[in-house]
């Protein structure tokens, strides 16, 4: 072992393993305490109660794949990566260690191979002692899945510890060590998360924060490895049981597989991060044992890191301490310069701290390159600029890519009530660029918002969707005061369209069949409602379907269509604006069903349509008026 | 044994070791000498393969020694803050050593245990005095039997007998095993009594090295009267480093040869001469005096 090509220590591996026992007495203990006792104790009830095999199956399954919980091993490599490691942090037995006649690739190999076998071996000695548990009470059938979880905690292991072990390299410090592990394992999903929560406060037409979405991102996923683990590892007990065969219950653990084996990808970075820290370990500067960053290109780096998350992390946090209940979630235009403000101040703080933790000293006052800092403040206001402008982050489609655009408006009813209009489709390169420009003028507009909308009196909005090649999806919600000039031009733009049938059903809307439709009465009350509270709004009644499985026919929808669209063209339907009077709200799908739902408010004028209602016995004309079961249509009771 | 040429290492903008060279001979004791903060343990941490000079070359045995793992089986470092483990007694350490070192002789660590009844091999050496702990050092990096041995203030914190044991045992394995011995200290009383070469070091480069009895050797104390109070005027033949007049007693401290010097004074005809050989604390304090480092007085 002691040969020049040798790449192995004996004694310093051992004297690692002996140690730092307690680390892997610990691993042990938790083995034991969390797998082995609970299932021991639950299989003898279980056999006390006379349980089946599946009952045993079933928790069985649990236990396993709840023992392999991905925040735990990350959290126990960085441990014992900086645990073997740890004389790096410390001068003296750096300096020791590093005279010894030993090359630095065979002194981190054998520091590394301990460290992996203080987290392999206490996981196969409690894995063993299960197989032995699960074969004594006669369910033998899940020792695969024991081996299948086995496999998935080696590949799990061997990546966070190779991980760790670069991080560990990277600085001359333990604590620091822990620190750009957390921010190495959340930066993507963190960074993710806070551009999120920041854009919703001022990007206007963000499409707002949600937590889910951005876990469910693919490449905040694999980026965010102990995400990837937990969903492709970690699923309900009872996962994969298959059924019973010849009164057996087994598991079909090929599901396990396909999902365990996309995790094997993590293999591959496993090992470029042991390459990377082997690298790093022989052209570390030994002098460097104590500092934050062990080498010169890592500090403005740390820097970097430090200053753009926490300075965005104060932002985000003052606002919403000091801010969130005084401005206007809609006043976009002064949140964003409060927050532009907040990150200026976040910046020059932190980038003094970032300086002080480099420096391991309060006073670098002189230290400070104070034009770093100024460009640094230039360039995240420059950043931030940018995000507002809707260049990063929520910016418009390629125009080259959309093939149909869509416009939802969304306003204040007559009594103050919220109504969304039809979805009004809009093709052609001509119709596009229309939306292309209406839309840069809605941002123009809300960027500068300073309005106080509320959505509890009213909200109007404008909701814009652009259908891309390849079957994607943009849409963007902008909320605007409802005597907003860009409102008003949005439905003279709308309104100016040769055809609106075509702009609600698409250009084959004569020939449509519909195959889904509905019939909704709704009316208008005193306002006063039965628990005695007031409202004066549209009231609605139970819904009536018109589809296959109801017994009106094709013929009848057919009509019912027909008579919509001739209303429609006639000018009789208003398809921008609900009035709150007696009325139907007849609902209309694609043939396949494919389109939305277009829901159209049929009023007094609107005869074709009443006339097929009648037909329904939805509506009775009489007297010169057609009357509905809820009173009489296009009045208010 | 070692040869540094144009040794450079810096720590940032702090230039530690700027163009340092020196020569260290085979079998010699060579002292390193100079203020705190010369370069000293510095330059031995490069000999020790510990640091890598940022340019210039170092060798032992013709060999470079940084991430040399055969040329650093030939030696032992002493560190001035020694290291280790926690929980280790000397006989958990002496297998450590054992593990690392293809050299090391349990016998001679056996022998040599016997030198120092004080350390018990069974105690936690962390909770050992640090003369203790310094003893153990000594014991564990002589039964590597290195062919050099590199101390750093081996003897800071032990008392005289200790002391005078230590250098016994150092010297001895010096002429039994022709080991080199690269030893920095402060202790410059206690370097002249072991050492045959010396280095002096200032603001991260050798400035001078010499065997000591040339050192001693090129400076001369001198105590001369004359019958009228001026001095004849030496300096267009010899340095003189420092010259100090009490009454009529001139006192200098000349840079040359001796016998030279003392031939070229007796044509003075002074009324006393008396020629002193230099101890090498002096030696240390006039070199440096040139280099500004000079003793200041200091009222307070």
């Amino acid at each position: 072992m002691k040969s020049k090509t040798s790449f192995f220590n004996k004694m310093i591996f051992w004297k690692d393993i002996t140690r730092f026992w307690p680390l892997w007495t610990l691993q042990l203990m938790i083995g034991f305490f969390g797998i082995i006792a609970p299932s021991l104790s639950q299989l003898s009830y279980f056999e006390s109660s006379d349980a089946g095999n599946k009952e045993k199956l079933y928790y069985m399954s649990g236990i396993i794949q709840g023992s392999c919980l991905s925040p735990y091993i990350m959290g126990i490599c960085i441990i014992i990566a900086i645990s073997v490691f740890l004389y790096l942090t410390r001068e003296r037995e750096a300096y020791t260690i590093h005279s010894f006649p030993l090359k630095r690739t065979q002194i981190f190999t054998s520091h590394y191979l301990a460290g992996l076998v203080m987290l392999v071996l206490p996981v196969l000695a409690v894995q063993v002692v299960l197989v032995l548990i699960v074969m004594a009470h006669g369910i033998s059938g899940i020792i695969s899945l024991i081996g299948i979880y086995i496999l998935e905690w080696m590949i799990q292991i061997f990546f966070f510890y190779s991980l760790a072990c670069a991080v560990v390299m990277l600085t001359g410090n333990a604590f620091m060590s822990l620190v750009i592990y957390g921010v190495l394992n959340f930066l993507v999903v963190g960074v993710a998360m806070l551009y999120s929560m920041l854009a919703d406060l001022f990007v206007y037409g963000n499409q707002g924060f949600s937590m889910s979405a951005l876990v469910d991102n693919r490449i905040i996923k694999v980026f965010t490895p102990v995400i990837f683990f937990l969903t492709h590892s970690f699923h309900r007990d009872g996962y994969g049981l298959y059924g019973v065969e010849e009164c057996e219950t087994y598991l079909d653990f090929s599901q396990y597989m396909t999902d365990i084996a996309k995790t094997a990808v993590y293999l591959i970075p496993a090992v470029l991060l042991v390459v990377l820290a082997v690298g790093l370990y022989r052209i570390r500067q030994l002098e460097a044992a104590g500092d934050m960053i062990a080498f010169p290109w890592g500090r403005p780096v740390f820097r970097i890191v430090f200053v753009f998350c926490s300075s965005l992390i104060f932002a985000a946090a003052i606002y919403a301490i000091c801010f969130g209940n005084i401005v206007s979630n809609y006043a976009y235009g002064k949140i964003f310069r409060i927050v532009l403000m907040l990150v200026i101040i976040g910046t020059v703080i932190f980038y003094l701290i970032g300086n002080m933790i480099l420096d391991k000293t309060f006073f670098i006052w002189k230290r400070t390159s104070y034009w770093r800092m100024a460009l640094f403040v230039v360039l995240m206001v420059l950043g931030l600029l940018e995000v507002r402008n809707g260049q990063m982050g929520s910016h418009l489609p390629d125009k080259s890519r959309v093939q149909r655009a869509s416009i939802t408006l969304e306003y204040d009813g007559d009594s103050g009530n919220v109504y969304e209009s039809p979805v009004f489709y809009l093709t052609g390169r001509k119709n596009i660029d229309q939306v292309f420009k209406l839309n840069k003028e809605i941002l123009k507009y809300g960027r500068n918002m300073e309005g106080e909308l509320d959505a509890s009196s009213g909200q109007n909005s404008i909701q814009i969707r652009y259908y891309l090649s390849g079957g994607k999806r943009r849409a963007f919600y902008y909320p605007v005061e409802s005597k907003a000039e860009v409102l008003k031009k949005t439905k003279e733009f709308l309104g100016a369209q040769p055809d609106v049938c075509e702009m609600l059903f698409g250009k084959e809307y004569e020939t449509k069949l519909q195959k889904n439709m509905s019939i909704t009465a709704a009316y208008v009350d005193d306002g006063t409602l039965e628990d005695g509270s007031y409202s004066a709004g549209l009231q609605e009644e139970d819904m009536q379907e018109l589809n296959e499985q109801s017994t009106d026919g094709q013929e009848i929808r057919n009509e019912l269509y027909h008579a919509v669209l001739k209303d429609i063209q006639e000018g009789k339907c208003d398809v921008f604006r609900q009035k709150e009077v007696n009325s139907f709200e007849i609902g209309l799908t694609g043939e396949n069903g494919v389109e939305v739902n277009q829901s159209i408010q049929i009023t007094e004028k609107c005869t074709n349509t009443l006339k097929v209602l009648e037909k329904l016995d939805c509506v009775k004309y009489s007297g010169n008026q057609w009357k509905m079961a809820q009173g009489i249509v296009g009045q208010k009771n | 044994m070692i040869q540094g040429k144009d040794i450079c290492k810096k720590f940032g903008d702090f230039k530690a070791l700027d163009h340092a060279g020196f020569h260290v001979p085979k079998g010699a004791v060579y002292g390193l000498v100079g203020p705190n903060g010369a370069g000293k343990s510095t330059l031995l941490r490069h000999v020790a393969g510990i640091f890598r000079q940022d340019s210039g070359e170092l060798l032992v045995d013709g060999e470079n020694i940084f991430e040399n793992p055969s040329a650093k089986s030939k030696i032992a470092f002493i560190p001035d803050d020694i290291f280790y483990f926690r929980q280790a007694n000397l006989k958990e350490m002496k297998k450590y050593y054992e593990g690392i070192y293809a050299t090391f002789d349990t016998e001679l660590f056996d022998k040599l245990l016997e030198c120092f009844p004080a350390v018990d091999r069974k105690r936690n050496i962390r909770r050992m005095s640090k003369g203790m702990q310094k003893q153990a050092a000594f014991l564990l990096a002589i039964s590597c039997k290195p062919e050099l041995l590199i101390l750093d203030e081996p003897v800071d914190g032990l008392d005289p007998v200790m002391r005078r044991q230590i250098w016994n045992i150092l010297l001895n394995a010096v002429s039994e095993e022709k080991m080199t011995v690269l030893v920095s200290s402060h202790n410059l009383r206690e370097l002249e009594d072991v050492c045959d070469h010396v280095g002096i070091m200032h603001k991260g480069q050798v400035i001078l090295e010499r065997s000591l009895s040339d050192l001693q050797g090129s400076v001369t104390k001198l105590q001369m009267a004359f019958e009228g109070d001026e001095l004849p005027d030496i300096t267009g033949r010899f340095e003189v480093m420092n010259h100090t007049k009490l009454g009529k007693v001139h006192t200098l401290i000349v840079k040359g040869d001796q016998r030279e010097l003392g031939d070229y004074l007796e044509t003075f005809h002074p009324l006393v001469m008396d020629m002193l050989p230099l101890t090498l604390e002096e030696i240390f304090i006039y070199e440096l005096g040139g280099e500004n480092y000079e003793v200041k007085d200091i009222i307070l």
